[in-house]
């Protein structure tokens, strides 16, 4: 009887200590959501591709503005080389330099394939932020089955009913010590998982403390895998609006 | 002393016998018609659908039915292709490329430099045109423009190819025969898949879900395009004979031995299509049923009202000392005397009817759409089961129908039926 009222308030003077230590979940989430993004931004990453009948890794520059502007040009390998892809608020182009011709990725395709990768167009395209499109709280350790490592703690986020994702929730683990997401594992409505991202390589680029390397792992295609490694990062340098136009998609130069 | 008596009764009373003999024909022949029929339709249909595309055996690389994978191939399909020419019974074969792609044009009365705006996504088949056009007749659905021809596109990645696409997919394009487009897909090696087209014609199947996603480039172009040299996903095989499939489904599994290969024949993978012909065909069967049902109705209403009539018969037999027993096989003799006579008749008019059907079948006007495809007449079919099986039906009514009857023939009192009838 005395033992188990000692573990009671074991317990209860327990809870307040891990509760302490967990930052705000509004401002949590509001720093996820910054990590990569910013007012612009300039980045050459490398991009390598896994499957169980080829790998490949594509070179490629990327220049973003605000949410809704992307703009990714491939520099190598040579067969790819000049194809670049531009995103404004939800519409997409390819440029196709083999036939010299840009193409319109029509809604129909955009749950399809980036360049091959495990990333899709909708990656791309989304400019959803977590703090809009979901609600989130914190999960319990004891609710979640995976391995924890020590320090960390685990959010999940369910997108809002007028988010339209093909997910139906995102667990992420963060670490304490300087708030670096350390994976994210999507679910469908079954509770299965359909991917998980991993980050990892956390440095000093650009000015920030990020992640250099993220690696997609679908669930449901055994053997397939897409690492992309940002080689450079500058943010808030100041991006030219000029750099989201057609013209520029259809110059094939890399600026 | 039996027959010979039941012999004379059938043609004792000619009105009588005529009526069931009228009862029993008019039940085989419809039997029979609806069961040739039946086959020779539900055979035309599968022949229809079958010779127009998917053929009626096909070979793949193993699990690709399940999991259509590009990576799937087969590998030596022209050595597959010289196994195949060597098996009796198989008419001809087409090898075949599967991929998917997004296709863009422009849009019209935009210049040279303008954006591939109308974009789709569309399922793309390399197809040899030789091959698929002895196979398929492929041209035949081609209704604007013309068929495929070998091209530089088939020996040079960076030339132009020539595509037919299907009518509904050039609609939702807003293209014609003569435009350009850019075709944007990946390759078996991972690498970007894009070339230009001019559209040389516009395909239709008559289904407007396939051809709305359905595009055709030539084999050599689609190997190079995917990076599939010497592969391809498919081999349709193709028979006259719809009887032999099963059978040639496993010579042609047999043969392929040692290769990676699966060999399946039309019910597996056109299994709805399969599923839907069973299913018709369970209710077409349980129609025939109904319909031998009243035939077997009518042959026991006349063979009952011939008992009836023929009480003060058989009382003045069992008053001259015959057994019961004698009566009823006498009387199960007499209706199986009649429907022998039934049969044959009935076999030479179901013949005659079928000869006309299959000769010249009925019009479908309109024309039915069954799962996409358009028949326009309907044939039938003469096999054995036109015949075993009404014969046996008319028979076995004959012989269970007259025993009750007979029975109660048999039972008659001599004293009271000679002095109230």
């Amino acid at each position: 009887m005395k033992c188990a009222a000692c573990l009671i308030i074991l317990a209860m003077t327990g809870i307040p200590t891990a509760e302490d230590t967990r930052p705000d979940l509004d401002e949590l989430v509001e720093h996820l959501d910054r990590l990569y993004r910013s007012d612009d931004s300039y980045s050459e990453m490398t991009m390598t591709i896994e499957t169980p009948n080829w790998t490949r890794t594509l070179t490629m520059k990327a220049w973003s503005r605000g949410t809704d502007r992307t703009f990714i040009r491939i520099l190598s390998p040579a067969r790819d080389a000049g194809m670049a892809t531009l995103r404004i608020d939800d519409q997409m182009w390819n440029y196709l330099p083999n036939t010299n011709s840009t193409v319109r990725v029509p809604p129909s395709m955009m749950s399809g394939s980036w360049m091959g990768s495990d990333i899709t167009n909708n990656d791309i395209v989304r400019e959803i932020t977590y703090e809009e499109g979901y609600t989130y709280s914190y999960l319990p350790d004891s609710a979640f089955s995976g391995d924890i490592d020590q320090g960390t703690v685990i959010i999940e986020l369910v997108p809002r009913r007028s988010t339209a994702v093909v997910w139906s929730s995102i667990v992420i683990a963060i670490r304490l010590d300087d708030l670096i997401p350390l994976w994210e594992r999507y679910y469908d409505s079954g509770g299965d998982l359909i991917r998980t991202i991993t980050f990892s390589e956390v440095q000093e680029m650009g000015g920030r403390t990020i992640p250099t390397v993220m690696e997609v792992v679908p669930a449901d295609e055994e053997g397939n895998r897409t690492n992309i490694r940002w080689t450079s990062a500058e943010f808030d340098r100041g991006v030219g609006e000029d750099t989201f136009t057609l013209r520029n998609l259809q110059s094939g130069g890399t600026g | 002393m039996l027959a010979k008596l039941a012999w004379r009764n059938v043609f004792r009373q000619r009105r009588r016998t005529l009526l069931t003999l009228l009862t029993m024909t008019g039940g085989f022949v419809l039997s029979s018609v609806s069961i040739g029929w039946m086959d020779g339709s539900y055979g035309s249909i599968i022949m229809f659908f079958t010779n127009g595309s998917t053929g009626q055996i096909q070979v793949h690389g193993r699990g690709y039915l399940d999991d259509p994978s590009m990576y799937t191939t087969i590998d030596d399909y022209q050595a597959v292709g010289t196994a195949l020419d060597s098996v009796p019974g198989v008419r001809t074969w087409a090898p075949r490329i599967h991929a998917g792609a997004l296709l863009a044009v422009r849009p019209a009365g935009t210049g040279a430099g303008a954006v591939f705006s109308n974009s789709a996504a569309a399922s793309v088949t390399g197809i040899d045109p030789i091959l698929e056009e002895s196979a398929t007749g492929f041209s035949s659905r081609i209704v604007e423009g013309e068929m495929l021809a070998p091209s530089a596109a088939d020996s040079s990645y960076s030339a132009v190819g020539r595509m037919i696409v299907g009518r509904q997919l050039a609609i939702v394009l807003e293209a014609s025969v003569g435009d350009s487009l850019v075709l944007l897909s990946q390759a078996a090696d991972g690498g970007s898949a894009d070339r230009k087209y001019v559209i040389s014609g516009i395909h239709s199947t008559g289904n407007a879900d396939q051809d709305r996603s359905s595009c055709y480039i030539t084999l050599s172009d689609a190997q190079l395009l995917f990076a599939l040299e010497g592969r391809v996903h498919e081999i349709a095989v193709m028979t006259d004979n719809l009887g032999i499939v099963d059978g040639l489904t496993d010579e042609i599994s047999a043969l392929m031995g040692e290769r990676d290969l699966d060999v399946d024949s039309w019910k597996t993978f056109a299994r709805e299509f399969y599923n839907g012909m069973k299913a018709d065909e369970t209710q077409l069967r349980i129609t025939i049923f109904i319909i031998v049902l009243v035939a077997a109705m009518g042959v026991l209403n006349t063979i009952l009202m011939m008992v009836l009539e023929r009480r003060r018969e058989f009382g003045v037999m069992k008053a001259l000392g015959t057994r019961p027993g004698f009566i009823v096989r006498m009387i199960v003799l007499e209706a199986n005397i009649m429907g022998v006579l039934s049969v044959l008749a009935g076999a030479v008019i179901s013949t005659a009817v079928l000869l006309y059907l299959s000769r010249h079948g009925l019009v479908m006007d309109p024309p039915i759409d069954y799962g996409g495809t358009v028949f326009r007449e309907m044939i039938a079919t003469i096999n054995p089961a036109c015949y075993y099986v009404p014969a046996l039906c008319v028979l076995l009514t004959a012989s269970t129908v007259s025993i009750p009857p007979a029975l109660k023939a048999a039972h008659t009192r001599a004293a009271k039926t000679l002095r109230t009838v």
